[in-house]
């Protein structure tokens, strides 16, 4: 624990908890750049930011809550990073499954096309 | 062309268009053309105006602190509240040299926004007092002045 001068006057633990703020925001920051959704955990950051910000506040529970959002945006990255590489498949196996489809079209299309054009309109006779 | 070659093509078109739409956000991404953060200051009532301009040392006034990130990514901010006079410069890429009286803190996702409710008061006398509102973002491990920056000038006296 710290003392350190702040704006709005003395502040106990000041520097340890924003070093843990900071350590948040980069776990935050990774778990948002991964595609997960931290609106919610910056918003409970956020909490924790105003009171250290008012000086009013409890540095070990502020600890503990920060300790818990970096441990959630740690798990949420992973998880985001676990997604993104399935939608990544996905869009993978999308796009072989639509080249698939464009290069039968392409070359069996016509053969199919009059096929079923005889099999319905073959009987017609022309006068 | 034939009514084949027409279907045909026209099967094809439908499947490109649809590969296009597919891919376009794995290899675009969330890519933002031009990212900003914005910095506003709105008087005690909440909107543009009606800010301070004659204050007693000592005295609290109110205002409204507006944070906006379209950086295309999370971004932790904090806004220096600096007291000086025109003696000192303040640019885009210059901070503002005054003394530091409030500083404060917000972390934003992207495309969010935030009014803050802040309340203030000068503990030292002058006239034609300047109060820049600065912006600075984390960035790695410390704060970088964002350029963007505000002022108030005021008129500060000592009580009668």
């Amino acid at each position: 624990v710290v003392l350190v001068g702040h704006s709005s006057g003395i502040v106990l633990g000041q520097v340890s908890v924003q070093d843990q703020i900071q350590e948040a925001v980069v776990a935050l920051a990774e778990a948002s750049s991964r595609g997960g959704d931290v609106s919610g955990l910056v918003a409970e950051l956020n909490v924790v930011i105003l009171e250290v910000d008012s000086g009013e506040y409890d540095a070990v529970e502020a600890s503990n809550t920060i300790d818990g959002i970096i441990v959630e945006a740690e798990y949420l990255a992973m998880s985001a990073a676990s997604e993104n590489t399935l939608g990544l498949a996905l869009t993978g196996i999308n796009l072989v499954v639509v080249v698939a489809l464009g290069i039968l079209v392409w070359r069996y299309f016509p053969t199919i096309y009059w096929r079923i054009w005889l099999r319905y309109r073959g009987h017609w006779i022309v006068e | 062309m034939r009514t084949d070659e027409k279907i045909q093509t026209a099967i094809l078109v439908v499947l490109a268009a649809y590969g296009v739409l597919v891919a376009a956000p794995v290899v675009l991404g969330d890519r933002v053309v031009e990212p900003f953060s914005e910095l506003g200051l709105l008087g005690p009532e909440m909107k543009l105006g009606d800010y301070p301009r004659e204050l007693l040392v000592g005295e609290g006034f109110d205002l409204f602190l507006y944070l906006g990130n379209h950086m295309g990514e999370l971004s932790y901010y904090r806004v220096y509240a600096k007291l000086g006079d025109s003696g000192l410069n303040v640019s885009d890429s210059v901070p503002y040299g005054g003394r530091v009286v409030e500083e404060y803190e917000y972390v934003l996702v992207d495309e969010a926004n935030v009014t803050l409710p802040i309340s203030m008061s000068l503990g030292e006398a002058g006239l034609n007092r300047r109060l820049v509102f600065e912006l600075h973002r984390f960035e790695g491990d410390s704060f970088v002045y964002d350029g963007i920056w505000i002022q108030l000038w005021l008129n500060v006296t000592s009580p009668p």
